[in-house]
């Protein structure tokens, strides 16, 4: 079997894997794949109850990876998260103990509700892969994935994520309702979870307890899909394309914060994880213009003018894709 | 034996008078001072013109006729501390000399010590404005409805004659026409490619009336087309794929393109 049929094989599985217990939201679990491939983060904005934990569950129970979920709220600290030294006094030493930071998947769930000093905190854990406790430096699993959440309409008490800190998510995704039909078909699948009982107990089961505990791979199979992402063929024409668009960004009118150069790499890299994902050894143009709202909409600022005329990034994004093709 | 009384108390009172002129009469600097009935001899005296440096200010208050001499109230103003003579600063109207006149002292004192602190040079003063407010407000509603018509003559200097309508924005067929003509050439670098792609993307687009559709669901929907979705194919598998498994015969892949774009221009 040829090695790219493989792979295709293997995302397809999880994809099936996945569709059991999530239904709809194909191109979520497609981004989660593309950040998972390609070792960047994901921001996943979205109304609460869009299974946006159970997604980001049953992905790693496919894999065989670690799962950790954090409720980011205002009194959490940074040792909340990377973890602290305990002092153990019957031996009268410090132990480390790590925090939940320490996993493959890590969903940090409302991370704008959290203080910027632990915000920070996870941030600086994403870029630099270790985390520092006491003396001792510790590398942090590989891979290593944060899906951050954040609700778009409940804006009070929360802090916002300033532009150098959204920039290190390579992906913002924003969620949408299903679809009536994928609808109708989870409240049809609800009906059917039934009851687990317990000793002299019962106690109605939740999607979480019907996500399939065997997983259709192994980290193995996912360093072969990483190393196959990094052999994805980009053409000169290709990286002239994500030029043009990073560039158009940058002199817009309307914009006042363009896309940086980490959004270029950024979409060079999703390009990557997506023709994989669909089967190609090579990005074509259909890769970017899929792509490009994700990764350079939480990255641009319009300015003022194009605020008070009404316009949204996503207007602005709109209409600098359509000039380009 | 009234009377001559009454003289004498006249010849006591008049008496000081004639003194004072010789006493020295002592006054802070910057302060009026005043003297009553100063008999003077000679014709009518007014004061000196004031100049820049000049110590006193001298008016003459009241002039009255004393016999063949004038009698005078004065009021001065001493600017400098110091000792002065008070006739130096008056003058006879006729233009006489004034050698007859006797020293009239004066002393200013002066809170600081003498040459401390000497007054500012007054300003110079400044010239009248031309005109005033109305002139102003109708100068300036002149350059105000001049502005146009100076940038109106800039404008049609900047545009060369016989130029002077709006430019025609360049249509995807106009754009398009010399990247294929270039790529057929084998002229096209990868810059002109990409533009080449987009522009393809662009007419396709165009073609299947897709404007409204984002970027990515257009290219979802051109890729059901069943020729755009084969050209699309071919031209990137020329562009994007590593290794292209059949030699890609530009002439086939650009001539629908093209037909269709000449076909597009002859209907015009």
């Amino acid at each position: 079997m040829d090695k790219t049929e493989k792979f295709t094989e293997f995302i397809q599985a999880i994809r099936t894997r996945v569709g059991t217990v999530v239904v709809g939201q194909d191109q979520v679990v497609e981004r989660l794949l593309i950040a998972l491939f390609t070792s960047g983060h994901i921001l996943l904005q979205g109304m609460p109850g869009l299974a946006k934990t159970l997604l980001v569950n049953a992905l790693g129970k496919a894999i065989h990876l670690d799962f950790s979920r954090i409720q980011f709220t205002v009194d959490l600290l940074p040792s909340d998260i990377l973890g602290s030294e305990i002092l153990d006094q019957s031996t009268a030493t410090f132990t480390t103990r790590k925090g939940p930071v320490f996993t493959n998947l890590l969903l940090a769930d409302e991370i704008n509700r959290a203080a910027p000093k632990v915000q920070g905190a996870l941030l600086e854990a994403m870029q630099e892969r270790k985390v520092t406790l006491g003396d001792e430096t510790y590398r942090l699993p590989v891979p290593f994935l944060v899906i951050a959440t954040q609700n778009p309409i409940e804006q009070s008490g929360t802090f916002e994520l300033p532009e150098a800190q959204l920039d290190r998510f390579m992906l913002c995704h924003r969620l949408n309702y299903p679809a009536v039909d994928e609808e109708e078909e989870i409240l049809r699948r609800n009906l059917k979870l039934g009851v687990q009982k317990e000793g002299r107990g019962a106690v109605a089961n939740t999607e979480f307890d019907i996500v399939p505990e065997e997983p259709v791979g192994d980290a193995e199979d996912l360093n072969d899909i990483i190393d196959a992402v990094h052999r994805i063929h980009i053409s000169e024409v290709f990286i002239k394309h994500v030029v043009e668009l990073v560039g158009r960004t940058r002199v817009h009118p309307h914009i006042e914060l363009g896309g940086s150069p980490r959004a270029g790499i950024s979409l060079i890299k999703g390009a990557r994880a997506r023709a994989l994902i669909h089967g190609r050894d090579y990005a074509i143009p259909d890769d970017l213009f899929a792509l490009a709202e994700d990764v350079l909409l939480h990255r641009l600022r319009l300015n003022y003018e194009a605020l008070a005329e009404g316009l949204t990034s996503a207007d602005v994004l709109d209409e600098i894709l359509k000039e380009m093709g | 034996m009234k009377i001559p009384l009454f003289f004498v108390a006249a010849i006591i009172t008049a008496a000081p008078q004639v003194q004072a002129v010789n006493e020295t009469r002592a006054s802070p600097v910057g302060l009026y001072s005043q003297i009553f009935d100063l008999i003077l001899p000679g014709s009518a005296l007014e004061p000196k013109p004031i100049q820049q440096d000049t110590e006193i200010i001298v008016r003459i208050t009241a002039t009255r006729p004393h016999g063949s001499s004038f009698r005078y109230d004065l009021s001065y103003c001493g600017l400098e501390a110091g000792d002065f003579n008070l006739c130096n600063y008056l003058q006879r109207k006729d233009g006489t000399t004034t050698d007859g006149l006797p020293t009239l002292p004066v002393r200013f004192d002066g809170t600081l010590p003498v040459d401390r602190l000497r007054p500012n040079q007054p300003a110079p003063g400044q010239l009248p404005k031309v005109g005033g407010y109305r002139t102003l407000l109708i100068a300036a509603g002149i350059i105000w409805g001049l502005c146009p018509l100076v940038l109106l003559l800039l404008n049609r200097k900047k545009n060369p004659q016989g130029n002077t309508g709006p430019l025609q924005p360049q249509t995807l067929a106009d754009r398009l026409y010399p990247l294929l003509q270039a790529a057929r050439d084998g002229t096209l670098d990868t810059t002109g490619q990409a533009e080449l792609e987009r522009s393809l993307l662009g007419f396709w687009r165009e073609r299947l009336d897709l404007h409204c559709e984002s970027p990515a669901t257009a290219l979802a929907k051109i890729r059901k087309h069943k020729d755009a979705a084969m050209l699309l194919e071919q031209f990137e598998r020329w562009l994007h794929h590593p290794n292209p498994q059949s030699p890609v015969d530009l002439n086939t892949l650009l001539d629908p393109y093209r037909s269709a774009i000449e076909n597009t221009h002859d209907k015009d």
